[in-house]
């Protein structure tokens, strides 16, 4: 049952979905509105009111930083004038649109990926290879998927205009990843609340449209600066892009086990490999590969995109509002330390050490260390593969939310945001999916509790806290080792 | 000629007692909530003069709340709470929500007394405490919870409250934009002083949550670098 409703819901031509998350989110936006006039506790988060009275300020020719806490850019209180002279509820409408935007934006990236991989499938389909009596049994993804089309053919007589187009398998995966996004409750709530998180969001996947779709690289070097400049976290994907664009990058499918050094002296030098197929390659560090830094054109554009748009916001910024907007927009998200509990493995041990002098250096080396190696691997590893460009961010931001210093649920949005990307290209089964959902979930809940009772009712639980912040972060690396493990392996079928 | 004297400054006394009347007034404090996240709720009650003399004098009451460094009144949600329910109060001073104890400074808050509702009247101001550094054993830190100041103060010219007590300036009302000199004047305290209890971090699990922590971030990375090693591109 739920598998046929779900079938029909997929097979939904995909603006209608839009139609549908748009009108869902006018309806948060209003319930917002009327309960935030009732309620003793507000629908809307605090921090919409500090881009409020930030655009307040503005608006009056003054500095965004005169508002206490105001620690974004000042974009925003630009952004946000009309919520002073037109509603202040425009704030809440303009990301809500930015959130069906980054919908559209993933089925556009998730699409173009889907279209490569098979088309790259199926230049290379008789080069399947064999080991030791197992294929890999290679699916094809752009093939008419016959179950969706009965499914279709009785849900059109049932429900007349509903459903007005014809999918392909690569579509219907397209349109899940968006419906990921458009339908989490997560990013419902958070674009209604007035969160101006998925703006951040929108301009990564701009980024990754700009550098993977339309090949425009000074472009997506804009946008990457503009989404630094935004939000500080996106930086972390600079050298997963950069690889991407290094001539020494390849298109690599198959299975690690049937690695095979390649032996050309071509293969080797790399010259001219933008478009280089190499079946197989395996990532481990060589002296050689220190020339991956050296930059071609494309990377030579993408930087020079991305230090231009990041220079002259920095630059007009500053001529406007001082070292009040490099402190609040830069500088305090890298200085931050909040020792009040929250979700990150380090919190207690900061805590604890929290005005204490005599603590060694090593210590913030091994809190450093382990996620920036993480960080380089990800990013050269994933980043150089050509279709796995979107799982390097999926996987870097996974490090980075797990390993952050900082770590509230809003981080979360993150991952969200870029997690349908490779979806498509992770098999796991839904009873899988569900348990890692729920061991997920789980880990957040048992955190919760000792949290409620330190926080609530004032009782001493912090070392419990901390062992809650320990199983939650081994949730985390469990769920992103679960995810590598199942990336991009096919299932094998014995001959 | 003598006995005129006497009498101007007879009259002028006379004068000069009418136009300063004796405030009596008491309050009783309760604190509600456990945890970081309290409430003082305050029941203001004035028993002379009386509503017709309060009234005629045109003589404002407030309360001078001092968050010391343990503790904040976050501004935000006083906005708020301005907005939606019937009360009044402005925070003076920079309020950084996120410092420790050790890291922070004291404020103040104006509680604005309604003229309207005099009498009996009840008062709220949320207050948050803050994490105080951990310490060896840990256990519960104290913070002491100062006693609100009563203040008063009168425009018209002649009337004044009795006393002798110092004054204090702070806002006029809830917009905080003018500066009024404000009266310190005494009243009946129906409480006891009150410490609230924080729980602090107990700096004797440093070593354990030191080793344990970093090691496990390092482990996290190496298990990840060993699926890398196996897993497929």
């Amino acid at each position: 049952m739920i598998g046929k409703f779900w079938n029909i819901f997929k097979n939904i031509h995909y603006l209608w979905h839009i139609i549908f998350a748009v009108i869902i989110r006018f309806c948060f936006i209003s319930y917002g509105l009327y309960h935030d006039q009732y309620a003793s506790v507000a629908y809307t988060d605090v921090d919409y009111k500090v881009f409020t009275d930030a655009s307040r300020h503005v608006l009056n020719y003054g500095s965004p930083y005169s508002r206490n806490t105001y620690r974004y850019s000042p974009l925003i209180a630009f952004f946000l004038i009309p919520n002073i002279t037109l509603h202040h509820a425009f704030g809440k409408v303009l990301f809500s649109f930015t959130d069906v935007i980054v919908g559209l934006l993933i089925r556009a990236i998730v699409l173009h990926s889907l279209k490569l991989y098979n088309g790259h499938k199926q230049k290379h389909e008789s080069k399947a290879p064999q080991v030791a009596g197992e294929t890999l049994k290679v699916e094809y993804l752009n093939k008419p998927n016959i179950k969706n089309i009965r499914y279709r053919k009785k849900s059109k007589r049932l429900e007349g205009q509903l459903i007005t187009t014809c999918k392909t398998e690569s579509e219907v995966q397209a349109d899940t990843s968006m419906l990921l996004w458009l339908y989490n409750p997560l990013s419902i709530a958070i674009a209604t609340r007035g969160n101006c998180d998925s703006i951040a969001g929108a301009l990564v996947l701009l980024t990754l449209y700009c550098l993977q779709c339309k090949q425009k690289y000074f472009l997506a070097g804009l946008c990457h600066g503009l989404s630094v400049h935004f939000r500080l976290y996106p930086l972390m994907y600079s050298l997963a892009f950069y690889m991407h664009l290094s001539k020494y990058s390849y298109y690599a499918t198959n299975n690690l086990f049937n690695y095979t050094e390649p032996k050309s002296k071509k293969q080797k030098d790399a010259k001219n490999a933008d478009n280089q197929i190499v079946e197989t390659r395996k990532t481990i560090f060589k002296k050689q590969y220190l020339m991956y830094l050296v930059p071609n054109t494309n990377q030579l554009r993408l930087v020079f995109g991305c230090l231009t748009s990041l220079v002259v916001l920095t630059s007009l910024f500053y001529y406007l509002y001082g070292y009040k907007f490099l402190y609040e927009t830069y500088i305090y998200h890298l200085v931050r330390k909040d020792t009040r509990h929250n979700f990150s493995l380090f919190f207690y041990l900061q805590y604890l050490t929290a005005g204490v002098k005599n603590i060694g250096m090593w210590q913030s080396v091994l809190i450093v260390l382990p996620q920036l190696i993480l960080l380089i691997v990800f990013s050269i590893r994933y980043g150089l593969n050509k279709f796995t460009l979107n799982f390097a961010i999926v996987t870097i931001t996974i490090t980075m939310v797990a390993y952050n210093t900082v770590l509230t649920s809003q981080y979360f949005i993150w991952i969200l945001v870029v997690l349908p990307l490779c979806i498509w290209q992770i098999k796991i089964t839904a009873g899988v999916a569900l348990f890692i959902m729920g061991i997920w979930f789980a880990a957040q809940a048992a955190w919760l509790v000792p949290a409620y009772f330190l926080e609530f009712q004032g009782k001493n639980t912090f070392l419990f806290v901390w062992l809650q912040s320990v199983s939650f972060f081994c949730a985390n690396i469990a769920i992103l080792g679960r995810l590598i493990m199942n990336f991009m392996s096919f299932r094998k079928v014995k001959m | 000629m003598y006995k005129l004297l006497v009498l101007i400054v007879i009259f002028v006394g006379i004068t000069v007692s009418e136009s300063c009347f004796k405030l009596d007034a008491s309050i009783s404090q309760k604190i509600e909530n456990e945890g970081f996240h309290r409430k003082i709720l305050w029941l203001f009650e004035l028993l002379a003069p009386k509503k017709e003399v309060w009234d005629e004098s045109g003589c404002t009451l407030s309360l001078l709340f001092q968050a010391n460094p343990g503790m904040y009144v976050y501004p935000d949600e006083i906005y708020d709470l301005n907005k939606k329910e019937n009360v009044s109060i402005y925070v003076v001073g920079d309020v950084n929500i996120e410092t420790p104890a050790h890291e922070s400074t004291s404020h103040k808050a104006f509680v604005f007394i309604d003229n309207n509702n005099l009498g009996k009247i009840s008062l709220q101001l949320p207050i948050h405490l803050r994490y105080q550094r951990a310490q060896i054993t840990g256990g519960y830190g104290k913070v002491y919870l100062r006693r609100p100041t009563l203040l008063a103060k009168c425009p018209k010219d002649g009337i004044e409250i009795c006393g002798n007590s110092k004054r204090i300036n702070g806002p006029c009302n809830v917009s905080g934009v003018e500066t009024c000199s404000w009266k310190n004047v005494t009243y009946q305290a129906l409480f006891e002083d009150v410490e609230l209890l924080v729980p602090i971090g107990d700096l004797d699990d440093y070593p354990i949550v030191a080793i344990f922590t970093l090691m496990l971030g390092c482990a996290g990375c190496i298990y990840m670098l060993s699926i890398l090693s196996t897993a497929s591109l």
